[in-house]
C-alpha cells in the first residue's frame, strides 16, 4: 500500500468530522431559522410592543382619571352656578355687577366654599378653585374673587380638614371651614404670567365661542408655578361656568400637584429592574414633546431637570421612538400614547396630550439580549456536547478496531490468525476476511516453497523486523547456511543470533555480494542481497555455485587466444594490472618483453594463411620456455605480436640470464613448412626492466614496445633492452602513437565537409566527409591512417569513420545545415570490415542516412576482397552507393573497376594537378572518363585547385567536381559560390559545343 | 449637665475604634429611596432643592436616588406610617426614610422596623452633632442611634410689632412684659382693654406649654427611667399652668380663631403668638382683613416666655429622620444621604432657608451662622429669628421628653385637655355674659378652684386612659 499521509485520516476523524458538520449545520439551521423567522427581531419588536402596551394601559388609566375623575366638574359647576344665581337674585343684581360688587362676591364665595371642600375630598385632585368673573377686593381692580384650596396629599383625609390649606379666599372662608391658611395665602386672586392661562383661556374661549356647553371650553393647562412667590407647581383643568345667556359667571378648576401626579404615575407598571419612566406631556408641532410631568428614576438619570422637551431621535415600530439622554448620552426607548382629553370640535382639541412610557434601551432589550445569549450558550453547549458524544461514540467504535489492529500487528507470521470479535458487523467481516487471507497466505507460502524446491533454485529468505527485533529466516536459508542446529521458533531467531551467524559464515567474499562457503568437502557460492525498508530489512540468499562455476569457465575461455591457446591480450592486461596493482610486492624484479615475428607476411603470401597460422601457433608454444614457476605471463598481443611479463626474480641478473637462455632456445626452434623444409622462428623483441626502466605498467609497455620498434627498424631478429637515450630522441613518434590511442579511445576527431558539384546542373551534389583528428600530435587523416596501420588499429579507424561520419551528418541534418538529398562520401578502409554487431548498430541508428552514403573504397596492399564485397553489399542493401577512390594511383587501377562494381569513380588528384598543361594526363583522364562511362560509371574529379584545371576536367566530360577551387573542407557544410557555379555552367555549355 | 456627662461617659465607654460600616453601591443600579416628610411650602421647596442637589451630585456618583414625598402634616405622616408598619390593607409600602418624632420612632422601633444608624457612623461622626439631639435619637437602652437629627426647632414669641408699637405707645406697656407668662397675661389684658375687646395672644402646640411649664415649675411630667414612664402630675404646677392660660383665655385676652395662630395673626385676629422657630418665617408682612383689604405690619421676634422665677426652658422639637430597617445597601445609602444633608454647609443652607436650626455643634455657633447669613444676604426677620433661635439653644434648657410607650397618646391628652378646657371656658364666659353675668364672675365660675379640680380629674383620667 502506498503511504500517503496527506489523505490518511483515522476513522475517529472521519466519523467525528461529519458528525460535527451535521451538528453545526443543524445549529446553523436553527439559528438561521431564528434569525430569518424573525425570532430575534420579534423579541425586539415585542419588547417595544410591551412598552407600548404598558404605556397604553397607563394612558388609559390616566385618561380615565383625568376625564372622569379630576375634570369631572359638571355637578360642582352646577352647584356653584346655582349659588351665584341665587346670590345675584337675592341682591337683585345682574352678573355684570360682580365686576364691581366685592361684598356680593365675598358672600358668594363664602357659600360656594363648602361645596369645593367636598369636591376636593371626592375628586382626587390636589386642589380646587372657583374664580368669579368679578372683583375680589374693593378698590383693587386687578383682583378677582375666588376660593382656592389645596390638599397636597388627597389620598388621606384627616379629620377636621386639617390637611386642607386655603390658598385663596377671604379670611371668613378660612374661619368658616376651619381651614388653615397656606403660607402663600392671599385673600383674592391676582393673575400674573405664571397662572393667567388657567383663568383667562377658558374665559376668553367661552366669550368668543358659541357653544353653550361649558365643557366645550375646558382647558388642560401645562404645569405652572402658582405665582411669582409660590413655588408650588401644578397642572390644572379649568372650565367656565356660564349662565343661560352664555355669560361667563366664573371659572372652576382643579389642580394636580406635579409632585403628587408624579407619585401617581410612578406606579408599579414597571418593575424596579425595568427602570421605566412615564412622562406626561403635550406634543408640539415639531414632533417634540413638552414635558408636563415626569415620573421614574430612569428619567432623572437620563434627563436634566431643565429639560422641558423630549426630542425623538429615531422613530421605531408603532408609536415607539428612541431618544438620547441629555444627561448621560445613553439611549432611551419610548412609546408615546395620545390622551383623548378633548372631545372633537372643542376649543382646545388641538392640544395633543400624550403619555410617554420609556425605558433605557438596554433594559428594554434585556430579554431579547438574554434570549440571544441563551441561544448562543445553547449553541455552544450543543456543539460541545455533540462533539463529546461524537468523540465517545467514535471512541467506542475505534476501540475494538484498535484492538483488532493490535492483534493483527502482533500476530506471528506463519501462524494461523485468530481475531477477537468487535461486535461491529462490518469490522467483523473484515476480520474474518483477514483471517481467511492469512490462512490463504500461509497456504500460498507453502506452495511457493514447494515450487521453489521443484525448480531446484535454492533461495533462502530472511526478514528482520525492527519493531520486534527478531529475524525470520526461511527453512532454505538455514539449509544454505548449514545451521539447522540454531534454535529457532517458526523460523524466528533473535537479532543477536542472526548477527553471530552472519559474522561466522560470511568470511570469504569472492565477488561483490558473493561469498564462498565450504561445507564439508563441498564448495558453494551464495549471493546475498538485502533491501532496507522503514520498519524491516528483507534479504535473500541464493545458491549461485553453478553460475559462478560457469562464469569462471567462460572467463577462462575469454582469456585464451583461440589460435595459440595462450593468454590473449585482454587476459594479459587484466593479469598485469592485477600484478601492478594489489600484488605489486610479488613483482620484485621483472621484465616486460615484446616480441614480433619477422616473416609472417612472407609465409602468408608464400604458403597461405594456414601455414602462417601454424607458424604463429608454433611460436607461441615455443614461448613456453619463458614460463617458469608461475612467475611469468605470456600472451599473444595481436597478429604476430606477443608479450611477456617475467617477474618475481630476486635479482635482475637472474632474470636476465633466464631471458637470454629462453630467447636463444626459442631461436633454435621452428616449424616444418608444407614443402617439407624446416623454417626457424625469427622474431624481433624489445624489453624493459622493472623497476629499472619504469615503475608503471604503461611505461613498461611503451618502453618495451619502443625497444621492439627499434629492433624492427635496426636489427631484426634480436632482443634488445630499452634504451632511454634513444627513446627520448624518438619521443615524437612515441607520442604520436599514444596520441592515436588517445584519439581512438576518446573519439577525438571530427569530420570536415568538402563540397562536390554536379557539372550537369552546376548545383551542389554532395560532400566528402573528411576525418580530422582532434589531437595536436596527429595533423592529418593520412597520419592517422599510417599510424593506425602501423599499430594494426585500422579497424578502429574504420569503425570511427563510420560512426563518426554518420553521427556528424545526423547532427548537421538535425541542425538544418545539411540537406537530406545530397550525397555523403565516406572513406572506408578496404582491409577492414565491421562486425555483425557494428553493422546492426549502423542500421539501427542511421538507416535513413545510408541511402545518401557513397562508400569510398580504396584499393590497398592488403585489400581483402571478401571484406570489400560484404561491405558493398551492406551499403547497397541499405540504399547506398559505392565509389572507387584514388583512381589512377597505384592501388586503384583499372583492374579495380573490373573487380569492384561501383556507381562512381573518383579520379585521383594527381590526374587533375595541372591537367590542362599535361597532354598525358589529359589523355589518361579522357580515357578514364570514356572507360567509366562505357560501364555506366560516373566520374568525379577531385583535387581541382584552379579554374583551368576545372575547365579542362569539364571538357573531358567529368560528371562531378571536387577540390579547393570549388570549396575547402569545412567543419560545417558550405554552399558553392554562385560565380563558380556560373563558370561551371559556362564550361559545361562550351564542352557540349565541342562534342 | 449630669445627663450630658452620662452621655459623654457612655460614648467613651463604647468600644473605641469601631469602624463605620460601608457598603459597595453601584451607580448603574442605584438605590432608589423613598422619603416621607411633612414639610410644606417654603420648607418643602428648600428640602426638595437639597434632595435634587444630592441626587445630581453625590447620589449620582454613588448610586443613590432620594425620592421625597410630602405627607403634608406630621400627624398624618405618623398615621400613615403606623398603617404601613401594621400592614393595613391599602396602606403604602414602608418608606425607606421617614420623618418622625421620637414617640412614633419608638413605636416602630419596638416593632423592629428601625435601622441602627450607629453601624454606619464612627463615634467621631456622632460626636459632631448636638448632644441633646443625639440623645433624643437613642431610643432604647442599647444607645444605638435610631433617629437622625436633621433640623431642629424650638419655640419663640412673635409679635405684630406695628400693632404692639401703637398699643405700647398709648398704654406704656413695656416689651419686657412679654418675657414671662405672667407678663404676657397682663399685657394681653391691657391690650384687651385698649383695643376694645380684641385678643392679644394665642398659641398652638399646647403640649409644649404644659410639658415645658411643668418642667420649669419643678416637675418633669413624663419622666422616663430605664424606658419606663414615671408620670409626675403635681396639682400646684398644673394650677399655675391653668392660671396663666385658661384664665386669660376665658377672659378673651387669649384666643384662637382660625386653624392656627399664624392664621390669626395674618387676619389680624391676634397680635402675638408662640410658635415654632420653623414657622416664624411665615409671619405675615401684612394683615388681611375679612373683606380682603390689607395693611402692612412688621414683626418682632422674642425669646420664649418663662414663668416668673424659673429657669429658662424651651422645647426641643422638629422631627428627625428615621431609616427603615432593610438591606445594608439601602440603610447605608440612607445614612449616606443623611450625613450629606447634615454637612455643615448643607445643614445651614437648609436651616437658614426654612427657619430650622442646624444640628451640628459647629454649625450652631452665632458667628458661623452670622457669616452664613451675611453670605446668603439674609437679614431682617429671618436673621432675627435665627439669632433668637441660637440664643435659646445656648441659654435655655432644651427639653424633649424621652420616648415611652403610648407617648403619642399621652401627648395628645396633654396637647388638647387644658386647651379644650380653655376654649370651653371662653365659650362659657360668653354664654354667661349673655345671661347677664359679668365677665369676671363668669370667669371665676368657669376657671375657679372647682372648675380646675373638675378638669384635673378628667385630665388624670384621660391620661390614665391614654397610657393603657
Amino acid at each position: 500500500m502506498a503511504r500517503n499521509k496527506k489523505s490518511k485520516s483515522s476513522v475517529f476523524v472521519r466519523l467525528l468530522l461529519p458528525l460535527i458538520v451535521i451538528v453545526a449545520l443543524t445549529i446553523a439551521l436553527l439559528v438561521g431559522s431564528l434569525n430569518l423567522g424573525g425570532a430575534f427581531s420579534n423579541l425586539r419588536t415585542s419588547a417595544l410592543e410591551m412598552l407600548e402596551e404598558r404605556t397604553q394601559s397607563r394612558a388609559e388609566t390616566l385618561e380615565f382619571d383625568m376625564i372622569n375623575r379630576w375634570s369631572n366638574l359638571e355637578s360642582t359647576a352646577d352647584t356653584v352656578e346655582t349659588v351665584i344665581r341665587r346670590q345675584l337674585r337675592l341682591a337683585g343684581a345682574e352678573p355684570e355687577s360682580m365686576k364691581t360688587n366685592a361684598s356680593l362676591n365675598a358672600q358668594i364665595m363664602l357659600e360656594v366654599a363648602p361645596t369645593l371642600v367636598s369636591r376636593l375630598r371626592a375628586g382626587g385632585t390636589t386642589g380646587i378653585f372657583v374664580v368669579l368673573n368679578g372683583i375680589g377686593v374693593a378698590g383693587r381692580e386687578d383682583s378677582w374673587a375666588g376660593v382656592y384650596m389645596r390638599d397636597s396629599e388627597p389620598t388621606t383625609n384627616t379629620a377636621a380638614n386639617s390637611d386642607i390649606l386655603l390658598v385663596r379666599g377671604l379670611p371668613p372662608v378660612s374661619r368658616a371651614l376651619d381651614i388653615s391658611l397656606d403660607s402663600y395665602w392671599t385673600a383674592s386672586c391676582v393673575f400674573d404670567e405664571y397662572n393667567r392661562d388657567v383663568f383667562f383661556k377658558p374665559l376668553e374661549a367661552a366669550q368668543q365661542g358659541t357653544s353653550d356647553d361649558p365643557a366645550h371650553y375646558g382647558f388642560w393647562c401645562m404645569p405652572f408655578q402658582l405665582n411669582k412667590s409660590n413655588p408650588v407647581t401644578v397642572m390644572t383643568y379649568s372650565m367656565p361656568i356660564l349662565d343661560q345667556d352664555g355669560y361667563v359667571l366664573a371659572v372652576i378648576g382643579v389642580d394636580m400637584d406635579i409632585n403628587y401626579l408624579t407619585s401617581l404615575m410612578t406606579a408599579d407598571d414597571f418593575s424596579r429592574e425595568d427602570q421605566g419612566s412615564f412622562v406626561l406631556g403635550k406634543r408640539l408641532g415639531d414632533g417634540s414633546i413638552e414635558v408636563a410631568c415626569a415620573a421614574g428614576t430612569s428619567y432623572k438619570q437620563f434627563f436634566q431637570a431643565e429639560d422641558t422637551r423630549l426630542i425623538p431621535k429615531k422613530n421605531m415600530e408603532g408609536r415607539c421612538f428612541a431618544m438620547t439622554g441629555t444627561r448621560n448620552n445613553r439611549e432611551m426607548y419610548a412609546a408615546a400614547v395620545p390622551l383623548d382629553l378633548y372631545s372633537p370640535n372643542t376649543a382646545f382639541e388641538n392640544d395633543e396630550w400624550v403619555l410617554v412610557g420609556m425605558q433605557p434601551a438596554e433594559r428594554l432589550m434585556t430579554f431579547s439580549e438574554q434570549f440571544r445569549r441563551t441561544v448562543l450558550i445553547a449553541v455552544v453547549a450543543a456543539m460541545v456536547f455533540s462533539v463529546m458524544v461524537a468523540a465517545i461514540a467514535s471512541g467506542r467504535l475505534i476501540r475494538p478496531i484498535t484492538r483488532l489492529v493490535k492483534q493483527v500487528k502482533e500476530a506471528e507470521p506463519g501462524e494461523e490468525l485468530s481475531l477477537s470479535e468487535t461486535n461491529i458487523a462490518e469490522i467483523d467481516t473484515l476480520a474474518d476476511a483477514i483471517e481467511t487471507l492469512n490462512h490463504n497466505a500461509l497456504l500460498e507460502g507453502d506452495r511457493f516453497e514447494t515450487i521453489m524446491q521443484m525448480t531446484g533454485l535454492k533461495v533462502g529468505v530472511f526478514e528482520f523486523d525492527r519493531q520486534t527485533g527478531t529475524v525470520y529466516c526461511s527453512p532454505v536459508f538455514f539449509e544454505l547456511l548449514d545451521c539447522s542446529e540454531v534454535p529457532q521458533r517458526n523460523g524466528r531467531i533473535s537479532l543477536e543470533v542472526f548477527r553471530r551467524l552472519m559474522m561466522e559464515r560470511f568470511t570469504d567474499g569472492v565477488d561483490e555480494d558473493v561469498w564462498r562457503f565450504r561445507t564439508g568437502d563441498k564448495e558453494i557460492f551464495l549471493k546475498y542481497k538485502q533491501v532496507d525498508r522503514e520498519d524491516r530489512i528483507v534479504g535473500t540468499l541464493v545458491d549461485v555455485t553453478d553460475e559462478i562455476r560457469t562464469r569462471r569457465e567462460l572467463e577462462r575461455a575469454r582469456d585464451i587466444d583461440a589460435l595459440t591457446g595462450i593468454l590473449n591480450r585482454r587476459a594479459f592486461a587484466r593479469m598485469t594490472q592485477e600484478l601492478f596493482g594489489r600484488r605489486r610486492e610479488t613483482l620484485k624484479n621483472a621484465a616486460l618483453v615484446m616480441v614480433d615475428l619477422d616473416n609472417l607476411k612472407f609465409l602468408n603470401t608464400t604458403y597461405g594463411h594456414d601455414t602462417g597460422d601454424s607458424f604463429i601457433r608454433g611460436f607461441a608454444h615455443a614461448l613456453g620456455v619463458f614460463e617458469k614457476a608461475n612467475q611469468s605471463i605470456v600472451a599473444r598481443r595481436s597478429g604476430d605480436e606477443f608479450y611477456m611479463l617475467l617477474y618475481g626474480y630476486d635479482s635482475r641478473g637472474e632474470l636476465e640470464e633466464h631471458i637470454q637462455q629462453a630467447w636463444s632456445q626459442v631461436s633454435t626452434q621452428g616449424i616444418v613448412l608444407p614443402d617439407g623444409s624446416f623454417y626457424r622462428f625469427r622474431a624481433s623483441g624489445g624489453m624493459a626492466w622493472f623497476p629499472g626502466d619504469a615503475a608503471t605498467l604503461s611505461k613498461l609497455l611503451r618502453y618495451a614496445d619502443f625497444a621492439m620498434y627499434k629492433v624492427k627498424q635496426d636489427a631484426k631478429g634480436t632482443l634488445q633492452e630499452f634504451d632511454s637515450n634513444i627513446f627520448n630522441e624518438d619521443s615524437y613518434l612515441i607520442d604520436a602513437r599514444a596520441a592515436l590511442d588517445k584519439m581512438i579511445d576518446n573519439q577525438l576527431l571530427h569530420f570536415a565537409y568538402q563540397p562536390i558539384v554536379s557539372v550537369k546542373t552546376a548545383d551542389l551534389w554532395g560532400y566528402e566527409l573528411l576525418m580530422r583528428p582532434d589531437v595536436p600530435e596527429l595533423k592529418s587523416a593520412g597520419a592517422v591512417l599510417r599510424l593506425a596501420k602501423e599499430q594494426g588499429k585500422m579497424h578502429h579507424i574504420e569503425r570511427l569513420t563510420w560512426f563518426g561520419a554518420l553521427e556528424s551528418a545526423r547532427m548537421m541534418i538535425d541542425r538544418g545545415m545539411l540537406s537530406r538529398e545530397v550525397k555523403l562520401f565516406i572513406n572506408s578502409i578496404a582491409s577492414q570490415k565491421m562486425d555483425l554487431i557494428e553493422r546492426q548498430h549502423v542500421i539501427d541508428s542511421y538507416t535513413d542516412l545510408l541511402r545518401q552514403v557513397v562508400l569510398e573504397i580504396t584499393e590497398a596492399e592488403d585489400n581483402n576482397k571478401d571484406y570489400t564485397q560484404r561491405k558493398m553489399a551492406f551499403i547497397r542493401g541499405n540504399g547506398g552507393e559505392v565509389a572507387i577512390d584514388d583512381y589512377g594511383t597505384g592501388y586503384n587501377s583499372e583492374l579495380a573497376l573490373v573487380d569492384i562494381p561501383c556507381e562512381y569513380v573518383k579520379m585521383d588528384a594527381s590526374f587533375v594537378r595541372d591537367v590542362h598543361k599535361d597532354p598525358n594526363k589529359q589523355a589518361l583522364a579522357k580515357n578514364l572518363v570514356d572507360y567509366a562511362h562505357a560501364r555506366g560509371i560516373a566520374v568525379l574529379a577531385e583535387g581541382i585547385e584552379t579554374r583551368d584545371e576545372m575547365e579542362a576536367i569539364i571538357s573531358f566530360g567529368v560528371d562531378y567536381l571536387q577540390g579547393f577551387y570549388l570549396g575547402m573542407p569545412r567543419e560545417k557544410p558550405q554552399q558553392v559560390l554562385a560565380e563558380i557555379r556560373a563558370e561551371i555552367r559556362g564550361m559545361a555549355w562550351k564542352a557540349q559545343q565541342h562534342t | 449637665m449630669k445627663r450630658m456627662l452620662c452621655v459623654l461617659l457612655a460614648v467613651l465607654m463604647l468600644p473605641l475604634g469601631v469602624a463605620a460600616e460601608t457598603v459597595e453601591l453601584s451607580p448603574d443600579d442605584p438605590q432608589v429611596l423613598t422619603l416621607w416628610h411633612y414639610y410644606n411650602g417654603a420648607q418643602q421647596r428648600s428640602f426638595n432643592q437639597m434632595i435634587t442637589e444630592f441626587n445630581e451630585t453625590v447620589g449620582m456618583e454613588k448610586g443613590i436616588i432620594i425620592s421625597p414625598v410630602s405627607q403634608g402634616e406630621v400627624n398624618a405622616l405618623a398615621d400613615k406610617l403606623m398603617d404601613s408598619a401594621n400592614g393595613k390593607t391599602g396602606a403604602a409600602r414602608m418608606p425607606d426614610i421617614f420623618a418622625a418624632y421620637a414617640d412614633t420612632a419608638h413605636a416602630l422601633n419596638k416593632m423592629g422596623m428601625v435601622a441602627d444608624l450607629s453601624r454606619y457612623m464612627t463615634k467621631a461622626e456622632e460626636a459632631e452633632y448636638m448632644d441633646s439631639y443625639m440623645q433624643e435619637g437613642r431610643l432604647d437602652a442599647t444607645g444605638a442611634l435610631k433617629v437622625f437629627p436633621v433640623a431642629k426647632s424650638t419655640e419663640m414669641m412673635l409679635v405684630n410689632k406695628t400693632e404692639w408699637d401703637a398699643f405700647a405707645a398709648e398704654t406704656g406697656a413695656d416689651v419686657s412684659l412679654l418675657a414671662t407668662w405672667e407678663g404676657v397675661a397682663r399685657a394681653a389684658e391691657m391690650y384687651y382693654e385698649w383695643s376694645g375687646g380684641k385678643t392679644f395672644f394665642g398659641r398652638d402646640a399646647f403640649a409644649n406649654y404644659i410639658l415645658i411649664g411643668s418642667l420649669q415649675l419643678g416637675v418633669e411630667m413624663f419622666e422616663v427611667k430605664n424606658g419606663v414612664l414615671v408620670l409626675n402630675i403635681r396639682e400646684d404646677v398644673l394650677r399655675r399652668l391653668w392660671d396663666n392660660y385658661v384664665v386669660p383665655y376665658a377672659n378673651g385676652w387669649y384666643g384662637a380663631y382660625g386653624r392656627y395662630r399664624s392664621d390669626d395673626v395674618k387676619t389680624g385676629q391676634i397680635v402675638a403668638l408662640v410658635g415654632s422657630t420653623s414657622g416664624a418665617l411665615y409671619f405675615p408682612t401684612e394683615v388681611t382683613r375679612d373683606d380682603g383689604t390689607t395693611y402692612p405690619i412688621e414683626c418682632m421676634a422674642l425669646p420664649l416666655p418663662n414663668f416668673e422665677g424659673t429657669q429658662p426652658c424651651a422645647a426641643q422639637q422638629g422631627a428627625g429622620l428615621v431609616v427603615t430597617a432593610s438591606t445594608p445597601e439601602r440603610e447605608y445609602a440612607a445614612v449616606t444621604f443623611l450625613k450629606w444633608f447634615t454637612q455643615q454647609e448643607n445643614n445651614i443652607a437648609f436651616s437658614l432657608s426654612s427657619g430650622y436650626l442646624p444640628v451640628k455643634k459647629s454649625a450652631n455657633q452665632p458667628e458661623v451662622l452670622d457669616q452664613a447669613m451675611a453670605e446668603s444676604g439674609i437679614d431682617g426677620l429671618l436673621h432675627e429669628i435665627i439669632d433668637i433661635g441660637v440664643q435659646i439653644t445656648s441659654t435655655y434648657r432644651l427639653y424633649t421628653n424621652n420616648a415611652f410607650d403610648h407617648g403619642y397618646e399621652a401627648r395628645l391628652v396633654v396637647d388638647s385637655s387644658m386647651a379644650e378646657a380653655a376654649r370651653k371656658a371662653a365659650r362659657g364666659v360668653k354664654e354667661l355674659e349673655k345671661q347677664g353675668l359679668s365677665r369676671q364672675e363668669a370667669v371665676e365660675l368657669l376657671t375657679g378652684d372647682a372648675a380646675f379640680k373638675e378638669w384635673m380629674d378628667s385630665f388624670c383620667a384621660e391620661m390614665a386612659q391614654s397610657l393603657k
